[in-house]
């Protein structure tokens, strides 16, 4: 798990670095909008959906996603849970050691799990990141179970 | 505007099940090397046995087999999303590309002809390439998640299936805009009929302007 502080070591510019300008420009409207609120920015990221607007897919809209599931799949991706251990073994067994990779490899492995693409999840996992703060890994996993204990 | 390969250029997006392919709606081949361009909740933002679908019975030229069920499938993955605008673009690994202009909203105006070309009724199985003309009836912007979104109103009533339908201006061949849906003044909570929602029954149909697409490819 240590392999992967230097991800939660990047301050907010280099981690919103990895995301696509389009991407950028989005998330920076939606902080701007929420005061910097990241949590808020994920959701209205998660959320967003024309006003007004019947769509005409063939497909009714599924359930939403929301990010407290999200955060949860990152928690059992980051803290050892066994449903993401081969996606970790491709993740250390690759030289590219870039945050735009780690990012990528991360949500298409979560995305895969939820069923949606990492190319929609990528920005949310990008903020929930973020809002965790400078911290280790296993200080952030501590954290997370010791929250889960004193529900 | 020439309609002669418009069915090289127009698709089904599907997704393969064990029933067989359900078509999802419509996507457009992009002027980048195996880029489409559909509505995001086409798929839903969920990659699961992604397709574009190929059918040998497409030609506008011709008359279309509806008799005919025999597809082609390519496997597709998605590569960009932006929900805000609700647009996404889909990735396959074949080398095709088309030569379509990608413009925009700002380049047209109120009655300018335009036309749609896409798949009505594919929610049913239906896979018929329609040509519909239209003109602007009016230049809007749509609010999504505090982001306001240039779109175009359509005076013409479409049809499930048709989202991800490409709107080319009918005098430059210009692609200006992706078709999302209607007006509805309340998405949920309304009634259907039919599989058919009374809302949607107008000539106030709502695209996206094109030129989002740009930045995502």
């Amino acid at each position: 798990m240590e392999k992967y502080n230097h991800i939660l070591s990047k301050d907010e510019k280099e981690l919103l670095g990895v995301l696509e300008q389009y991407q950028l420009d989005i998330i920076n409207n939606f902080l701007e909008q929420t005061n910097g609120d990241y949590i808020e920015s994920a959701n209205k990221w998660l959320n967003a959906t024309p006003s007004n607007t019947a769509k005409f897919g063939s497909q009714p809209s599924t359930s939403k996603l929301y990010q407290e599931k999200l955060l949860e799949e990152i928690e059992k991706f980051l803290c050892g849970d066994e449903r993401y251990e081969e996606d970790r073994k491709k993740l250390n067994n690759t030289a590219d050691t870039s945050s735009k990779f780690f990012i990528s490899s991360m949500s298409a492995a979560i995305g895969s799990y939820l069923g949606v693409a990492g190319a929609f999840i990528a920005p949310v996992i990008v903020l929930l990141l973020i809002s965790f703060g400078k911290m280790s890994i296993n200080a952030w996993c501590e954290m997370r179970k010791s929250n889960r204990e004193n529900l | 505007m020439d309609i002669t390969n418009l069915h090289q250029i127009v698709f089904t997006v599907g997704r393969i099940t064990p029933q067989g392919v359900n078509l999802l709606g419509t996507c457009v081949l992009l002027n980048k090397d195996g880029l489409f361009a559909t509505a995001s909740h086409v798929t839903n933002n969920d990659n699961t046995n992604l397709v574009i679908v190929l059918s040998p019975t497409t030609d506008l030229l011709q008359y279309q087999d509806t008799s005919n069920n025999r597809v082609q499938t390519i496997d597709a993955s998605i590569f960009k999303v932006d929900p805000v605008r609700d647009i996404c673009i889909l990735r396959v690994t074949n080398s095709i590309f088309s030569n379509i202009t990608i413009a925009g909203a700002d380049s047209v105006k109120v009655s300018d002809s335009l036309a749609i070309v896409g798949y009505p009724h594919s929610n049913y199985g239906r896979q018929v390439l329609t040509f519909q003309t239209t003109v602007v009836g009016a230049k809007i912007l749509i609010e999504s998640s505090g982001i306001k979104t240039k779109h175009l109103v359509l005076n013409i009533q479409t049809r499930p299936g048709q989202s991800g339908s490409p709107i080319f201006n009918l005098s430059n061949s210009q692609l200006v805009g992706i078709l999302i849906g209607s007006y509805a003044p309340e998405e949920e909570g309304g009634i259907s009929l039919g599989g058919i929602d009374p809302q949607t029954l107008h000539q106030t149909t709502h695209a996206v302007s094109a030129e989002y697409i740009k930045n995502m490819i």
